[in-house]
């Protein structure tokens, strides 16, 4: 019978139109459940937050570019034009690229908000068809089902009345899915080529900057006074060639100790000799990766320049010589940080050998205070004159242990510990009961962010919105690297450093 | 000897390298900031999800890979204020060394 009903004008024409139509509608290039799983909303959340970030770039660029003018206050003539005309260009491409960014954001935007609609009127359509029995393909071919057609042949003598009609239905709808497939792939392709159109300028070489701008002149003709407009100074032609930069600015020097990392690199910014202060940074979950190293680098190096622009020789080293837990589940062991503690140790030591006279401040991020809170307290007195931890889960060891922490020359060592608003590591660390132990417990150790449930709860639901983009911390947990303050205690004094026993 | 002819400074030449220091140390300060948001930017965009094997996700994760480019930019103005510290220390040392041969006697 339903053979029969086949061969009936109508119905073989319907099913040789749906036959075709799958063939057509594989030519479009999407999948009815491609377009159905499409998480255009979750898109349209990400794309909000690329707006504030590329927000915060443009105030950061503008605010780069008005500190550069601003130099105008204080160094005048041909070198300070030329820097001041090279810090402009850079800044100018800079606010070029973000701008170029921020339009393919909102075309994105604008695309995602269309595609949205489609997408709901097309997950009603296919819902609705399914739901009276319809087949349909992944190329978007709307047929009836054998229990559609068995019912039919049911019908008796109204079976090719009835036929017919579901058979121009199921023509109808199959000509509306696949319209709505083909408008998906089209706005897809249209935004494709519209983000590469807006962004390809990006793909400039940035600017170099060298010094050769702005080179000691042969003979110097300027001298440090107070302010602009300075009193007659005079001038001497040099007896010998300028003296050197005592130590030139970011100049990455091989480790000197401990020159068989086995685990990832030592990189260290500065002369560990000659420094006042050395910091070395222990980062977390996720730091043993190649992007890691290269974001802790400049990290390393950038607050180098910083210190000595504050007049401070400081050190700086990024240790990566351990196998950091590669995501939070890993974290959530304190095994890792238990095994390599001691390596961390021997390496402090031996930067005590180095440089007896300068102050090792040991900075631990993450998962990194862990394994510092390890070497700690396991070491007999680890060689180091303060701790300071950022997000940590725990020091890995008890409230006693941690309150009566010595170094090598049997000096109490001072914990200071900072905790962002809406770090992740609050959802797990609460202050006498962490993941991985307590933390200094002293009031000012956790920065405006006493543990609560509800606070736990905020921070996990940060998380999870976060965990949309794989591979990326939550965003307060990696705040503190460029927080200002939290930098600034890095090279100052120790003792205005630490505020936590 | 070298003879030493005391002339003014042009008035429009003068560096103030105590008063330079603190905007050096912002603009390491603010290239810094600037990459960071670089890589958030790029991270933001290749975590969107639109079609799979998309000509939009294909294009999305090429602006990622383009919006490192706000790294490197970053990177230059960290240059920059490295480059301007290396300068003022020279020109300090020059200085120091032009004061100390003054007093030595070592130029009149």
């Amino acid at each position: 019978m339903i053979a029969a009903l086949s061969r009936m004008p109508g119905v073989g024409l319907g099913l040789g139109y749906t036959l075709f139509s799958d063939q057509l509608g594989g030519l479009i290039g999407v999948t009815v459940d491609e377009v159905l799983t499409a998480p255009y909303a979750q898109a349209s959340e990400r794309l909000g937050t690329l707006g504030e970030v590329l927000d915060r770039s443009g105030a950061t660029i503008s605010a780069a570019d008005a500190c550069v003018g601003n130099t105008a206050a204080q160094w005048a003539g041909a070198a300070a034009t030329a820097a001041r005309h090279r810090g402009h260009g850079v800044l100018s491409s800079a606010q070029g690229a973000q701008a170029d960014l921020e339009h393919a954001r909102g075309a994105a935007a604008a695309a995602m908000e269309v595609l949205a609609t489609v997408q709901a009127v097309f997950h009603a359509t296919v819902t609705a068809a399914r739901a009276v029995g319809y087949e349909v393909s992944p190329a978007g071919s709307v047929t009836p089902s054998m229990t559609q057609l068995g019912a039919i042949a049911l019908t008796g003598l109204a079976a090719p009345k009835v036929a017919a009609a579901v058979m121009h239905i199921s023509t109808a709808l199959t000509v509306a899915v696949q319209a709505m497939l083909a408008t998906i792939r089209a706005i897809d392709a249209a935004l494709g080529v519209a983000i590469n159109a807006m962004t390809a300028t990006l793909d400039a070489p940035a600017a170099e900057v060298s010094d050769t701008a702005f080179r000691l002149p042969t003979t110097p003709q300027l001298s440090p006074v107070p302010a602009p407009g300075p009193a007659p100074m005079p001038v001497a032609e040099p007896l010998s060639a300028p003296a050197p930069a005592s130590s030139p600015p970011s100049t990455p020097v091989a480790a000197p100790v401990l020159d068989d990392p086995r685990y990832g690199p030592v990189q260290v910014t500065g002369d560990l000799a000659s420094a006042d202060t050395i910091i070395t940074l222990v980062s977390g979950v996720g730091s043993s990766d190649t992007r890691k190293y290269v974001d802790t680098q400049h990290w390393a190096r950038s607050l180098h320049d910083e210190a000595r622009a504050h007049g401070v020789n400081a050190a700086v080293i990024a240790w990566h010589d351990y196998p950091a837990p590669a995501d939070l589940i890993a974290g959530a062991s304190p095994s890792t940080a238990q095994e390599h503690a001691p390596r961390l140790a021997a390496f402090q030591e031996q930067l005590r050998a180095l440089n007896p006279d300068a102050t090792l401040r040991l900075l631990g991020h993450s998962y990194g205070s862990t394994l510092i809170g390890n070497a700690a307290a396991h070491a007999p007195g680890l060689a180091a004159d303060d701790i300071i931890a950022w997000g940590s889960p725990g020091m890995g060891t008890d409230a006693d242990t941690l309150s009566t922490l010595r170094n090598d020359r049997g000096e109490a060592l001072p914990l200071t510990h900072r905790r962002l608003p809406g770090d992740i590591v609050g959802a797990v660390t609460p202050p006498s009961t962490g993941l991985h132990g307590p933390l200094p417990s002293h009031p000012g150790g956790v920065l405006g962010d006493a543990w609560s449930w509800w606070g736990s709860l905020g921070s996990l639901a940060d998380a999870a919105i976060d965990s949309i983009t794989p591979g990326r911390d939550p965003a307060a947990h990696s705040e503190y690297f460029w927080h200002p303050d939290y930098r600034a205690e890095l090279w100052r004094d120790s003792t205005t450093a630490a505020e936590v026993h | 000897m070298t003879s030493l002819t005391p002339t003014p400074a042009p008035s429009d030449m003068w560096l103030d390298a105590a008063g330079l220091s603190p905007a050096i140390a912002e603009l390491h300060s603010l290239a810094g900031i600037l990459s960071h948001h670089g890589a958030r930017a790029a991270d933001s965009l290749r975590g969107i999800p639109l079609l799979p094997g998309g000509s939009a996700t294909a294009a999305l994760h090429q602006a990622a890979l383009r919006a490192d480019r706000l790294i490197t930019l970053a990177h230059s103005v960290d240059d920059l204020a490295g480059t301007m510290t290396t300068f003022i220390d020279a020109v300090s040392a020059t200085d120091t060394a032009g004061s100390a041969a003054l007093q030595d006697g070592a130029v009149r």
